[in-house]
């Protein structure tokens, strides 16, 4: 009965996982492979470093435009 | 009250799951078995959002203006919501790929949380430090902190529209790289459009 049950769960979990076949980019799939896991799992460590790496290339980029343009986008909501 | 109360439970742990593994999450959302009902809550917010929003802008003085700019919000809204799920299930369609509109409808409902979180933080900064901001350091240090902010939510975003794509239509990456090709000229168009009714500054997607 209980093997039963284990075994569906299994069955359901590899339907789930078997949603989507897995990506296929050609020569470029090492890369993909490479790079999903930081999205995949705790993103928001990538994200924030990739976001903060964004602000201060801007920030030089464009000095007191940046500034200009936050008040512009705090006007946004 | 035991459904509502467990149905609320999910929702938060889904939306724990959208920020911390955002992949598994949208996985196990895509399942047909998916109760629908969750997305009553992503609804109530933005409910709660737009009535936070007009109390921002209009203030308290006009009731009429007060329920004429919630009304042009939530319409606002409301057309960009369900034309993107629209549009995307037509692609879908037309792309041959096996997609049910309840399955897309709940994924592009939690796309709506990144959105949901830059614009109640943007309408609570805009109270506590109303902008213009100034060129001095504490401006310019804000300023590199909303950027930051901005940045950070928008990618989240972007991650969250990639998975609606891949487990809502099931396509792989050039799939959606086209997609998002066909779909980016009519989140302009749209943009324009609400910027010039005068409902939205930034789109509410």
């Amino acid at each position: 009965m209980r093997s039963e049950k284990t075994y569906q769960l299994l069955v359901n979990k590899m339907h789930e996982v078997a949603i989507v076949p897995p990506q296929n980019l050609g020569p470029f799939t090492v890369v993909y492979k490479k790079v999903v896991p930081y999205i995949k799992f705790y993103p928001w460590f990538a994200v924030s470093l990739i976001s903060f790496v964004a602000s201060l290339f801007l920030y030089l980029l464009l000095g007191s435009t940046l500034v200009r343009f936050v008040s512009i986008l705090q006007f946004g909501f | 009250m035991y459904t509502a109360l467990r149905l609320l439970i999910l929702f938060g742990k889904t939306s724990i799951g959208c920020v911390n593994s955002p992949y598994i999450t949208y996985r196990k959302l895509a399942n047909d078995k998916t109760d629908a009902r969750l997305v009553v809550f992503i609804l109530l917010l933005v409910i709660l959002y737009f009535a936070f929003a007009s109390l921002v802008r209009t203030g308290m003085h006009n009731p009429y203006l007060l329920t004429l700019k919630f009304n042009t919000l939530i319409f606002g809204a409301g057309i960009g919501f369900m034309g993107m799920i629209f549009v995307l299930f037509a692609l879908g369609r037309i792309l041959d790929n096996v997609t049910t509109f309840k399955t897309l409808f709940i994924l592009w409902s939690f796309t709506l949380l990144p959105t949901l979180m830059w614009f109640f933080f943007t309408s609570f900064f805009y109270l506590i430090l109303p902008p213009p901001r100034t060129l001095s350091i504490l401006g310019k240090l804000f300023t590199l902190w909303f950027v930051f902010f901005t940045g950070a939510v928008f990618f989240w975003k972007i991650i969250l529209y990639y998975l609606t794509l891949r487990f809502g239509l099931r396509f792989d990456l050039f799939k959606i790289a086209a997609v998002s090709l066909i779909i980016s000229p009519l989140i302009v168009s749209y943009s324009v459009a609400m910027y010039r009714l005068g409902i939205f500054r930034i789109p509410f997607l």
